[in-house]
């Protein structure tokens, strides 16, 4: 292969940020062809972000640090050119949706990379109806992007990535903020661009189980390195954070691998019936009621958010609340937690509640990681720093603990945020979204310390829109529907047959998750 | 006339020798300024009489210095030494500044100094005295003081961001607690130097013939003693006070903001090594 079919090449690649110990990323080769669709996994701190925003040069002009090697974008070396010069072959979407605007206006913000280029009005305007049929927002055109959900943003700033016509996508875990609808839409529209235009699209995500069957082709990465590079069934097959199907068809032998639920049920259908094991699951083994709302109404901005609830939660209880965004899940923690004005009915409170909000940012106050702890046992007047390491601990914060906190990574501020609210040792933890921006290590830790919470006698409510998590970690499962309660029970009996169903569950009913059919397969 | 087409333009990514001429000639430029508009009186003679007023040409100062300041950011941009970050730090910073000038103590004095020099410290003179301009500005802009003293104000505020700035430089081997009573103690003799610079605007225009009034012609030791002794009987108690509460509030809170704004100053101006 020559020069001319690849649109994006690193050489020798190997980057190191000042006053970090040790290369981001180390002895990268790659090569991207024109047209291919490549996803990059790998856990949080691997060097995939690094990796992707050397290819615009914001690594390492927007950074600084030493960078030896080459990148090339469309034939242009980034070492002689700014990310400014290099808008025009290579788009670059960030993970926060909300920010990365310029323009309170959609079409106008897509306009803008196009003004700073200097493209003439003619040329502005047909270039920005194009990104917006590409994107399907024609709709959003005269909208605000403040007023627009997630998924809508995220395409926003595609669609603004994408107005210079670079040959070239590149997206930092695009998806990572989004509610399953949002991230389906932005996954769609990058594989219509892809298939349609011809855009080359490399795409870091962690949840694959989406973004994986679109792909050409997978990287994951470790350590800085590249470690696993090929077509996804076989590039993923060794990741821990491959998607739940293909992980199944690993267990159960299946080859190829499948990559959809599609594919995973044909092999399913040969499969005689599995047992469905004991599980965690004893619904009939509650504690007490530790809080209790009933008949519980909110108001907000006129708006009624919550209408009638009625909910308990036990002791040695994890309940998963799910529900599509604006069913009220966030205003009903709050209101649990005492945040939220009743407008009707009353909340029972037998312990301390605490309560992780889904923007984390906005509780960080001190210089570093270990501070942002050790400050919510300070101002319970508590001096207890072993306690604070043991929660650092629990949440695998220890190499980042004297980081300053907004200078962590989405999920590492997530688990922060977790451990600052979780070591004051409310006996019930309120936890909002806190998935977001995780990878599959930092999920585990953040499941093994809600099941510690549980079973020490506390309880846990986590809003979530990851079934996969509910699946995992909950006892039970609330289904919010436009501010009511519109399922209530078990786990397996609330997410079998919805929509909401997790991929074990689609494909072998009744099981619920790869360790229930672990399970199964070692019973006799 | 030099006139660079587009592709030039675009070819030009690092400083040349010619943008680095004219940073100088544009900050050389609000230097000038400075000093004429402040420094006038001790050298006029008895013939050579402004209007008794500022208000004719006062406009004209705020016009150039503007022009000097958008100069100075059109090159420090142009050159690569600013980037779009700098000019939203810059920015958001005056803007508080600016509302900061709000806060006043009853005995003199007000909020918006040690904002301006730790930020100078953190981000060098150039920014400080940028800085000084924009929050002068602002403030006028927020607190409806705009008028003749306007360019004074911008002209005395721009000096004491870039001196701060220039502190900050030299003190930066100093370890954290011996640097932040270093930069209390600029802020406090920063008050009085404010008061010197700004007392001047309106001193010359007062001329009652009285011992501490200003006259045509004296001489600049004459001029320079009848100044101070005006001075310390018409300002300096009330910037005593303000002086107190710069150092105050700089050993009170310099750290954590100077820490924060180390933090920004540091990703703004990223250092690469290429191997």
């Amino acid at each position: 292969m020559d020069a001319l079919t690849h649109t994006l090449t690193y050489t020798g690649v190997r980057f190191a940020y000042p006053d970090r110990a040790g290369a981001a990323i180390d002895d990268v080769d790659l090569a991207l062809s024109a047209g291919e669709l490549v996803v990059l996994a790998g856990a949080s701190g691997s060097g995939k972000s690094t990796l992707l925003r050397a290819a615009n040069g914001l690594v390492p002009h927007a950074t600084g640090g030493r960078f030896a090697g080459e990148v090339l974008v469309a034939g242009r070396s980034t070492r002689a050119h700014e990310p400014r010069r290099l808008t025009d072959v290579v788009g670059f979407v960030h993970q926060d949706p909300e920010a990365q605007f310029v323009v309170d206006h959609v079409e106008s913000d897509i306009a803008f990379a196009l003004e700073n280029l200097g493209h003439d009005a003619a040329s502005m305007r047909r270039r920005v109806e194009e990104v917006l049929d590409a994107l399907a927002i024609a709709h959003l055109r005269d909208r605000d992007p403040a007023t627009l959900s997630g998924g809508e943003r995220q395409r926003v700033a595609i669609a603004g990535a994408l107005a210079a016509a670079p040959g070239v996508l590149v997206l930092d875990e695009p998806t990572s903020q989004l509610d399953p609808q949002g991230a389906d839409d932005v996954l769609a529209a990058l594989a219509r661009l892809n298939a349609d235009l011809g855009t080359t699209v490399l795409l870091a995500e962690h949840r694959l189980d989406r973004a994986a069957p679109l792909a050409d082709r997978a990287l994951v990465m470790a350590a800085g390195r590249i470690v696993a590079d090929g077509p996804p069934v076989e590039a993923l097959a060794d990741y821990d954070g491959a998607p739940v199907v293909l992980r199944l068809g690993r267990l159960l032998g299946w080859d190829p691998p499948p990559m959809t639920v599609k594919d995973a049920r044909r092999y399913a259908v040969g499969l005689g019936p599995l047992g469905t094991p004991e599980t965690r699951r004893a619904t009939g083994a509650q504690g007490a009621p530790i809080v209790r709302a009933e008949h519980v109404r909110v108001q907000l901005g006129g708006r009624r958010v919550l209408h009638d609830i009625e909910l308990t939660l036990h002791e040695g209880e994890v309940v998963a609340l799910l529900g599509r965004n604006g069913a009220g899940k966030s205003t009903l923690l709050r209101a649990l937690t005492g945040f939220a004005n009743l407008a009707h009915g009353t909340i029972e409170r037998h312990a301390r509640v605490a309560y992780v909000p889904q923007d984390p940012n906005a509780l960080f106050s001190a210089p570093t990681a270990r501070a942002e702890v050790a400050a919510t046992l300070r101002l319970l007047g508590r001096h207890e720093p072993e306690r604070v390491e043991q929660w650092l601990n629990r949440l695998h914060l220890d190499a980042v603990a004297e980081r300053h906190p907004r200078t962590l990574s989405g999920g590492e501020r997530q688990r922060l945020a977790i451990a600052a609210v979780a070591v004051g040792g409310a006996e019930v933890l309120l936890l909002d979204e806190p998935t977001r921006g995780m990878d599959t290590p930092s999920r585990t830790a953040l499941e093994h310390a809600v099941h510690e919470h549980a079973a020490a006698g506390g309880a846990v409510l986590l809003a979530t829109h990851d079934v996969e998590l509910a699946a995992r970690v909950a006892h039970r499962v609330v289904v919010l529907g436009a501010g009511d309660v519109v399922a209530d029970g078990d786990a397996a009996t609330v997410l079998a047959g919805s929509l909401f169903a997790p991929q074990v569950l689609r494909v072998l009913p009744p099981l619920l998750t790869l360790a229930d059919v672990e399970a199964a397969l070692c019973m006799p | 006339m030099h006139a660079l087409t587009a592709p030039e333009a675009a070819s030009v990514t690092r400083s040349s020798s010619l943008d680095r001429a004219r940073v100088a000639l544009t900050y050389s430029l609000v230097v000038l300024i400075g000093v004429a508009a402040f420094g006038w009186p001790f050298v006029t003679s008895s013939q050579a009489l402004p209007g008794a007023e500022h208000g004719g040409d006062a406009w004209l100062w705020a016009a150039l210095l503007g022009a000097a300041v958008v100069g100075a950011l059109v090159i420090e941009v142009h050159r690569g030494a600013m980037r779009g970050a700098h000019i939203a730090v810059l920015g958001v910073l005056s803007a508080m500044i600016g509302l900061l000038r709000l806060a006043r103590l009853a005995g003199g004095g007000n909020a918006m100094w040690f904002v301006l020099i730790l930020a100078a410290v953190a981000f060098g003179p150039r920014f400080g005295a940028l800085l000084g301009l924009n929050a002068m500005a602002a403030s006028a802009v927020i607190t409806a003081g705009i008028g003749p003293w306007l360019p004074f104000q911008m002209l005395a505020a721009a000096a004491l961001g870039a001196l701060a700035g220039l502190v900050g430089h030299a003190t930066r081997a100093l370890s954290p607690r011996p640097r932040l009573v270093v930069l209390a103690a600029y802020g406090w003799v920063a008050a009085f130097v404010f008061g010197l610079l700004i007392n001047l605007w309106s001193w010359p225009l007062i001329q009652d013939g009285g011992a501490l009034s200003y006259a045509p012609g004296l001489g600049v030791a004459t001029t320079l003693h009848r100044y101070w002794s005006f001075y310390v009987a018409d300002s300096l108690a009330w910037d005593a006070a303000g002086a107190l509460l710069n150092a105050a509030c700089i050993l009170a809170l310099g750290a954590p903001m100077l820490a924060a704004f180390d933090r920004v100053a540091h990703r703004l101006a990223p250092v690469t090594v290429w191997e």
